[in-house]
């Protein structure tokens, strides 16, 4: 009897379940029908990216950039007279669940447009839905060179790896190393970089002084690289090339300098975190850091997120939230250029419009992509400080060396 | 270079064997593939690394740690896992069950605490040490002796006390030492504390090696000294360090020889090979029935 | 309240074919109800699941043998059937038969290196054999494409049409599957291999003993096994059009072991059930945000508190069937007391 009565009752919570994620779209799709975009006084955004799971801040944090930009424009009296909403989803930085995420996001009329995802990987797979669907996504992380050519309503607010490749080369060069070693990790991206790395050294092989004496990946949920450490020593590395996320830069740097205190270490975005500096302390002085972002610049903008953001937050945001907050500005203001929050005309002036960002000037190309000026930074005594002067965009960097 | 490869071996192996003695612990008497302490190892962390924000000072955060996660994993037990030996559920069932406790634990750890990588101050750094060319940290020598010392204590309390021979006795035939008059519930307790005690050691020492915590450090490392436990025989002390050694060597080696991205992995490919040749591990005895 | 239940069951047991056929009907309509997309997406998922929950119950619920690494069969299904999709071009049918001729090797291998293992080494080999699956998949870039993955696999067709989630296809192809699937392992659990593989779940050495090839059988229900996760592997990788080896990790094994205790051991309609749940908590929880996982876990604890056996797992209260023609004096004794 125990056994009928169970399955009664797991039969009546699973129909719960499914009638209580079905329930919410269908009283939504009533609302669509009422005109097209027309969905009353709001507009509804999605946002989706890793809210647990091992990149679970990363998620929190462009979440809540995306939130802080939500809440300047509705205390302007929102876009186009219109609330601005937001859902969030979580997809655990998992292609799977962002498979599930993007259809549901994609059968849902009442979204216009879709800010997030993660790494390249998982954005790729949730991107091809959105643009079967014709819903735009903007992405502030994905540096994957194929991404933004799935389609025109997928776009990028983030520095592709050629751009990340070739600001780090020029940082070496600039300060005079000549033998570097890279570790990156075994991901898409990791080995992307990788062979963009190579492929410069390749190309300009009489241009470029540095030689590559090293190179490892290292695996997702890696804490001890000494193994790796003593391989690099062994060839004569001076400098580490790494585009790991400050969780794995902090205790690689604490590793190495206490074996090798001279060693200096090459950056990329996912490392540019106040977190990487309680991390590593001391050992995190002399690094630098190419990035797109820099949180104590100057440029009045970016004060004013950094300001609203760690208040929101509790501390300053890092390179992604404030790409996805200029995500979501490029949303509205598109929004507001056209007049217009259906999907496709946001799509359309999501071409047109440029803002003035808290990364930077944002504007998308032809192909989707923003591109992005890189700054150098470096770490000295323990702060994030600014070296002008040291790298060129690609293009002039390519020109300079092709000449 | 290959020695002081192996040297590091060595040191990662210890790292493993701190965490491989608890899965031992509950297995030797429960027969229970304990995929929890993962997360109390991780929490084990975290209660370390507030008692060390709190400044109480070294032995009383350390007592501290010691106390908060053996009662944790004393709960889980009584709380989650003794109605289920009482009503005679499956052992596969239990499996299921501290999955779900992970879960929770994991889960809670990163509402409690968030989910950024919290700095741990490093512990017993007095530099380096240099011998014929190996050079050793004072941190990883610190890490070498205090896991001997954390399986000398296990071992005395195993084989020299009378709590020990009542663990020993249920762990080889619950229902007879039951007879004999041993409470074998209670020995149960006693052990998930002390394997709760050895998951505070090690949350505390390897925190302050990696000097970090985070809440999902218990999921990779907590499978991998797992691996290791079963690698030296699951059930028997020295066999957690025996396997913990040989998976840090395993580990040096594939990234010395192969790279660092088949480190990950060569555990897993001698656990098999050996698994493949002997059953029951290298030091393990070969009546393990249950799951 | 108890007598409405009992007669229920009654009921449920007096029609089972009549009641299947009439779940099936409305399975097979559902995509007519104007299902959004997702939602058609979350039933593709579970009956994909199943299959897999299906194929693991083989070897856990009905031979004993627990595993925690079946996501190694899936992902070798999936890359299979994705390779051969998108290496040598094969439409979705000959990828499907590839997937499954390799997931069955692939099982065999399994079935066979753990042939002499039983208890907590068996779920620790298959762990270990999962991993090193992996593995391989992450650094066999060659064949793989490593970590980046293999993309744009080219979605099924029939007769020319496309199946999407939208025009439901994808998901009567799965449907079918599922269906296929109960109706093999029935045939399986029904014919004498099954009956030998429940002799050796109950005990392994008394089963030798009766003269049972129990290491033969140990490789065939793996190499079945296999070729289960085969079509669940291949079919996922045609659906979502992407995978990389992070897709099978770990966390999968765990979770089709779970849909399958938590359905009940050897329960067909178990598996399904745990699936079904299985995959729609995760997704209806979606709403809870960062908490969903805190959720989850506390689902596991206390449905395995109350329910240690899982949902429909158990012994059967049924009378044992005996073949036709035997006669048993119970029965006769029964239908006399019918008569009189």
């Amino acid at each position: 009897m125990k056994k009928v009565l169970s399955l009664i009752l797991a039969l009546a919570l699973v129909m719960a379940l499914l009638v209580g994620c079905g329930g919410n779209e269908a009283t939504t799709d009533e609302g669509g029908e009422g005109g097209e975009g027309a969905t009353g006084e709001t507009v509804k955004i999605a946002f989706v990216g890793p809210l647990t799971g091992d990149n679970a801040e990363i998620g929190q944090q462009m979440k809540t950039a995306v939130q802080v930009a939500i809440d300047e424009w509705n205390a302007k009296g929102g876009v186009i007279g219109k609330t601005i909403v937001m859902d969030d989803f979580d997809d655990k930085n998992d292609a799977t669940e962002a498979g599930n995420i993007a259809e549901r996001i994609a059968s849902d009329d009442s979204y216009v447009a879709v800010i997030g995802h993660f790494s390249s990987g998982v954005a790729m797979t949730a991107a091809e839905t959105y643009q079967e669907a014709g819903i735009p996504l903007i992405n502030g992380s994905a540096a994957h060179t194929d991404y933004s050519a799935i389609g025109d309503y997928i776009f990028r607010n983030n520095a592709i790896y050629n751009v990340d490749a070739s600001s780090a080369i020029q940082i070496i060069e600039h300060f005079g190393y000549s033998k570097f070693a890279m570790i990156q990790p075994n991901s898409d991206a990791g080995v992307s970089i990788s062979n963009v790395v190579h492929e410069f050294l390749e190309k300009y092989d009489d241009k470029i002084n540095a030689e590559l004496v090293a190179e490892e990946l290292y695996e997702d949920g890696t804490v001890d690289f000494s193994a790796a450490i003593n391989k690099f020593n062994e060839a004569g590395a001076e400098i580490i090339y790494t585009t790991a996320p400050y969780s794995i830069v902090g205790p690689l740097m604490n590793q190495y300098k206490a074996i090798n205190p001279d060693i200096v270490f090459v950056l990329s975005s996912g490392a540019f975190s106040q977190e990487l500096l309680d991390l590593a302390g001391e050992n995190a002085n002399g690094s630098y850091l190419p990035n797109s972002f820099f949180d104590q610049s100057s440029n009045p903008v970016t004060q004013a997120f950094v300001e609203s953001f760690s208040a929101a937050y509790g501390s300053n945001p890092n390179t992604f939230a404030a790409q996805c907050y200029d995500a979501a500005n490029m949303i509205f203001t598109a929004i507001e250029a056209g007049q217009s929050d259906a999907r496709e005309d946001i799509k359309n002036n999501l071409y047109e419009v440029s803002v003035d960002g808290a990364a930077g000037k944002t504007q998308f190309d032809e192909n989707g992509d923003c591109p992005k000026e890189q700054v150098c930074l470096q770490i000295v005594d323990g702060a994030w400080t600014e070296v002008p002067d040291v790298i060129l965009p690609v293009t002039e960097w390519e020109a300079s060396l092709a000449a | 270079m290959i020695a002081q490869q192996l040297v590091y071996g060595v040191i990662l192996g210890m790292v493993y064997a701190l965490l491989a003695v608890g899965y031992s612990l509950v297995f030797g008497i429960l027969r229970l593939l304990n995929m929890s302490h993962g997360s109390v190892y991780a929490f084990g962390a975290h209660m370390a690394l507030m008692a060390v924000t709190l400044t109480w000072g070294l032995p009383a955060a350390f007592i501290f740690t010691i106390v908060a996660t053996g009662v944790l994993n004393v709960v889980i037990n009584n709380v989650v896992l003794a109605p289920l030996r009482a009503r005679n559920a499956p052992n596969i069932t239990l499996l299921i069950s501290v999955t779900g406790v992970s879960y929770i634990i994991q889960n809670g750890l990163m509402l409690t605490f968030g989910s950024t990588r919290m700095p741990f101050p490093k512990i017993f750094d007095y530099g380096n040490i240099t011998i014929g060319g190996v050079t050793i940290t004072s941190t990883q020598l610190s890490i070498l002796i205090v896991t001997l010392l954390l399986f000398a204590i296990l071992f005395l309390i195993t084989n020299c006390t009378k709590m020990g021979l009542a663990m020993r006795c249920s762990s080889q035939n619950p229902k007879a030492a039951n007879l004999v008059g041993i409470d074998v519930r209670k020995v149960v307790t006693f052990t998930f504390f002390l394997s709760g005690m050895s998951a505070a050691v090690a949350g505390y020492m390897i925190a302050g090696y990696y000097e970090m915590v985070y809440f999902t450090m218990g999921t990779a490392a907590g499978l991998k000294a797992f691996a290791a436990a079963v690698l030296g025989g699951i059930g028997v002390l020295y066999g957690s360090v025996a396997g913990g050694v040989i998976v840090g060597i395993a580990e040096a080696m594939a990234t010395t020889f192969l790279g660092s991205n088949y480190a990950e992995a060569s555990a897993y490919v001698i656990l098999f090979l050996v698994l493949l040749l002997k059953p029951s591990g290298l030091f393990g005895k070969d009546n393990l029935e249950k799951v | 309240m108890k007598s409405i239940v009992s007669t229920a069951s009654n009921f449920m047991h007096k029609n089972k074919l009549w009641l299947l056929l009439a779940i099936i009907a409305v399975l097979v309509i559902l995509p007519f109800f104007g299902l959004s997309s997702y939602l058609i997406r979350v039933l593709c998922m579970i009956a994909t699941y199943s299959i897999l929950a299906l194929s693991l119950n083989l070897i856990t619920g009905f031979m004993g043998q627990t595993s925690m690494g079946h996501a190694a069969l899936y992902c070798i299904g999936a890359y299979a059937g994705a390779l051969f999709s998108t290496r040598l071009g094969t439409n979705f049918w000959i990828s499907l038969i590839a997937a499954i001729v390799v997931g069955a090797l692939a099982g065999a291998f399994e079935g066979f290196v753990t042939m002499n293992l039983s208890g907590s080494y068996m779920t620790v080999t298959t762990l270990a054999f999962a991993q090193v699956v992996t593995m391989v998949a992450q650094n066999w870039t060659s064949l793989t494409n490593g970590p980046l993955g293999i993309k744009s696999i080219p979605r099924p067709t029939f007769f020319g049409i496309e199946l999407t989630t939208n025009n439901g296809g994808l998901y009567w192809l799965v449907l079918a599957f599922l269906i296929l699937t109960v109706l093999f392992v029935t045939a399986i659990i029904n014919s004498k291999m099954g009956r030998a593989v429940i002799a050796i779940k109950e005990d392994e050495l008394a089963a030798k003993l009766m003269g049972i090839e129990t290491k033969r059988y140990r490789i065939a229900v793996v190499a079945i096994a296999g070729a289960l996760a085969g079509v669940a592997g291949c079919y996922y990788a045609h659906m979502s059009r992407y995978v990389d080896p992070k897709v099978f990790s770990f966390d999968i094994s765990m979770t089709i072991l779970t849909i399958v205790i938590f359905g009940g051991l050897a329960s067909i309609p178990g598996s399904i059930l745990g699936a079904i749940i299985m995959v729609a908590f995760p997704e209806a929880l979606q709403f809870l945000s960062e908490y969903r996982f805190l959720v989850y876990g506390f689902i596991l604890v206390i449905m395995m508190r109350f329910r240690p056996q899982g949902v429909l797992g158990g012994l059967s209260k049924q009378p044992y069937k005996l073949p036709a023609g035997v006669k048993s004096k119970a029965r006769e004794a029964a239908a006399q007391a019918k008569e009189a």
